[in-house]
């Protein structure tokens, strides 16, 4: 009995002691990896202003640009940013850089955060941000957070709006390049393989037509998230702190928005409160086309000049007033 | 607390370590500590509902021992107590389940003949894993009365097994006679089952988090707007629907399975390669297979003896009831009933033909070819993805409208990078190494004879789940049921 009793036990330390081992072994490689991975990333990441990343890196990493378009992939795809500066330099007989910096699900954690990375850099003589109608009644959008990852250890904002939005376990995750990097790794080191022209100035141009679409009036009685104004409203104050020249536009949508809705009324009252210039597109008639749509939320490349050279003649409208 | 987050696994190292270093050496402590951390495990999930599933232990643990005491003395009161026990297990679970569900229903009947029902509509907050542990009490008391297995006069045995913290919110069903005999001996930590278990956690987390949740984003962006979508995006979303949902669930099970094995038990297997199968029969022999040997073992079979003067007519009848009650266990909802009806009558028509096809195999020769074999596996896979069509949607009118939707309007898909990128690439693996264990290759890297690859094979997933992961995902898709 006591001699199975020690068998038993010495297999026991024996087993213990092998996957002892093999736990370390792989953690030590992962750890390696784990190093090696972020040190060739952090390189390519910060090389690339292409695609996905391209918005975020350029405010922080690359901001000089004069006028600086802010949003999501609809202000990545809407605004066309040689026509806007071009509009505005010859009006003005200046020499304004300008850029697009508009990215998938960028709402108003990422304002704030571009904003004040813009500002450490250079202050850009004009802002467009281009909100959508109902970005106050949503949460932060999380899954959105991921873009900022990349640049946790190397930007004081971004790891200020990561700190205040994710998860004491993402801070702890945070801590490898793996997780940092997770999903992103991809699209950085195809477009620092494959680096393109595309997207000139941040601008992405979209074809293709918006046939089967139907615009059916339904009511928006979301509330007001109190986080998404006060970060709307921080921006703004930042903005408006440094002597930036803001616009807001909400940009033609091929689906109904509710103007009476909590969130749409907040927007527009944030505006008068702060007395910044405020364009709305979502129900422009002549905008509001399935053929200048890529689809019901982007416009297509021929929409997305005819927006903007209606933005920028009210933009030109309200400078000339100033002035 | 699901079993791919780190707070499962903080809580399983306080579990552990004095399970295998302080208690080792006696099973009942080892058992006490289980049933107590099953708890706790049980209550993180939904204190509120401890009490039933303490409650409901003592009582079927007390029917054991009763109908063990009339089996041979008393049969009719053994039988008695038997049926009291299916009855209860089947009570509660009707009641938690489908009785907010019939009511609403008899509501809209009357009002569809004119009547008001008065039927307020009153929601029951649906115990989490109620159709996993009630299934594996009821198994409790009739393998009892069919004298299979002696009813344990352990409490914390039969607690424990009821409880069991890895298999008690999805499963795999678990049978007493396989598993409450393994509670009568202590466990040692074992370096072979610590290995195994180990690398079946880390492959079900690889078909969880790199597999199921990146094709979630896909399916649901696309399944949940179908009518915003062309044919070509429904279509792919449908197929890819299959694959997350087998992913996500045996990922789940293999996961439960390796935590088991971590804690030296050995449970029940879900899954062996459904998506291999050459008929949808064979498919259900190798889909979710505790719960189909568990409903074959206690429906399908007594249903079978009961309609044999029927004779192959009452063979169909119990195939039919069988599917449509794995198919209603799943929910309160008439798109599960169609889900099972729809593989009953696939079902009905292999067994009806199968003498035949057989014969004609046989003739030929063709068990064997692969021209009759891949365009069979083909097949079945397209019939079960049109059966998770009517499982996926909301209700009826939704599925038959996706189906309709499948019809025209092909065009350019929807895009979603993450799904294309990283999901169908690991799909692709899954298939290769899935066909590659059927033909018993057994190049199967994470189980190779060489230490040195078994290792690389277990760096290599992590780094995939890490960089490629979904690491933000969602609860499992079973957890629900």
């Amino acid at each position: 009995m006591e001699d199975s009793l020690y068998i038993s036990n010495s297999n026991m330390k024996k087993g213990f002691t092998k996957i002892l081992i093999c736990f370390v072994t792989v953690l030590l490689c992962l750890y390696c990896f784990d190093c090696i991975f972020g040190y060739i990333m952090r390189f390519i990441s910060h090389k690339n202003l292409e695609k996905e990343h391209c918005g975020l890196n350029y405010c922080l990493n690359a901001a000089t640009a004069d006028i600086i378009i802010l949003g999501s992939s609809s202000a990545r795809s809407n605004y066309v940013p040689q026509l806007i500066g071009d509009s505005i330099n010859t009006r003005f007989g200046t020499k304004y850089s300008i850029y697009n910096t508009g990215n998938t699900y960028q709402d108003y954690p990422y304002f704030y955060c571009e904003m004040k990375s813009l500002i450490d850099r250079k202050v850009p003589k004009i802002v467009i941000i281009d909100l959508q109608p109902w970005t106050l009644a949503g949460s932060t959008n999380m899954s959105a957070l991921k873009y900022m990852r990349p640049y946790y250890s190397v930007n004081s904002n971004v790891k200020k709006v990561l700190d205040d939005n994710e998860t004491f376990l993402h801070r702890v995750l945070m801590n490898f390049e793996m997780y940092k990097y997770n999903e992103e790794f991809f699209d950085l080191l195809t477009s620092y393989l494959h680096p393109t022209t595309e997207y000139p100035l941040g601008f992405w141009a979209l074809d293709g037509e918006e046939k089967e679409y139907k615009i059916i009036p339904e009511k928006d009685t979301r509330k007001v998230n109190p986080l998404s104004r006060q970060e709307l409203e921080r921006t703004i104050q930042i903005a408006q702190n440094k002597g930036i020249e803001l616009f807001i536009c909400i940009s033609p949508y091929l689906r109904y928005i509710d103007r009476n809705s909590p969130a749409y009324k907040e927007i527009v009252n944030l505006c008068a409160q702060y007395n910044i210039p405020f364009f709305d597109y979502s129900n422009d008639l002549e905008l509001v086309k399935g053929e200048l749509f890529h689809d019901t939320m982007h416009l297509n490349k021929k929409g997305a000049n005819i927006f903007s050279n209606k933005l920028t003649s009210q933009i030109l409208k309200s400078l000339s007033k100033k002035t | 607390m699901v079993v791919n987050s780190i707070i499962f696994w903080l809580f399983f190292a306080v579990v552990s370590l004095p399970y295998f270093v302080l208690l080792r050496k006696s099973y009942k402590a080892q058992n006490l500590w289980l049933l107590l951390a099953s708890y706790f495990f049980y209550g993180w999930a939904d204190w509120k509902m401890i009490p039933l599933l303490a409650i409901i232990t003592i009582v079927f643990y007390w029917l054991g021992l009763q109908i063990k005491k009339n089996n041979k003395d008393n049969p009719k009161r053994a039988s008695h107590l038997t049926t009291l026990g299916v009855v209860l297990g089947v009570g509660v679970l009707f009641y938690f389940k489908y009785l907010g569900f019939f009511v609403q229903e008899f509501a809209h009947l009357f009002e569809s003949f004119g009547l008001n029902a008065h039927l307020s509509t009153f929601s029951i907050i649906m115990p989490i894993g109620i159709s996993f542990f009630t299934f594996k009490l009821i198994s409790y008391v009739l393998e009892i009365h069919r004298e299979n297995i002696q009813p344990t006069k352990d409490f914390i045995q039969f607690a424990t097994f009821i409880a069991f913290f890895p298999t008690i919110l999805s499963g795999p069903i678990d049978r007493p006679g396989e598993f409450i005999p393994q509670l009568n001996k202590s466990r040692q930590f074992d370096y072979d089952n610590v290995a195994e278990g180990t690398r079946r956690i880390i492959w079900g987390l690889f078909l969880k988090v790199c597999i199921a949740d990146r094709l979630f984003g896909y399916t649901s962006a696309v399944l949940d707007n179908y009518s915003h979508h062309n044919a070509t995006s429904i279509l792919i979303a449908v197929l890819l629907y299959s694959f997350e949902m087998y992913a996500d669930f045996s990922g789940y099970s293999e996961m439960a399975i390796g935590v088991s094995q971590l804690l030296g038990l050995k449970v029940r297997e879900n899954f062996h390669r459904p998506f291999l199968s050459q008929n949808t029969s064979e498919y259900w022999r190798r889909w979710h297979m505790s719960l189909t040997t568990w409903i074959t073992d206690y429906i399908y079979m007594p249903l079978n003896v009961r309609f044999r003067n029927l004779g192959q007519y009452g063979m169909y009848i119990a195939i039919f009831i069988n599917l449509v009650v794995i198919g209603a266990w799943h929910g309160a909802n008439w798109t599960y009933v169609l889900f099972g009806a729809y593989h009953g009558i696939i079902l009905i028509i292999i067994a009806a033909t199968e003498r035949k096809r057989r014969k004609f195999e046989k003739k030929y020769s063709l068990k064997k070819k692969a021209y009759y074999k891949y365009p069979r596996i083909l097949i079945t896979f397209l019939l079960v993805t049109v059966g998770l069509i009517i499982f996926r949607a909301s209700n009826l009118s939704e599925s038959f409208e996706i189906m309709q939707r499948l019809t025209y309007g092909y065009g350019l898909p929807f895009v979603n990078k993450t799904a294309f990128v990283f999901g169908i690439p690991f799909i692709l693996l899954l298939i290769f190494k899935e066909f590659k264990d059927e033909n018993k290759y057994n190049i199967h890297f994470l189980h190779s004879k060489r230490l040195s690859i078994r290792i690389a094979s277990i760096i290599i997933l992590l780094i995939c789940v890490f960089l490629c992961g979904n690491l933000d995902g969602g609860q499992f898709i079973y957890f629900q049921f």
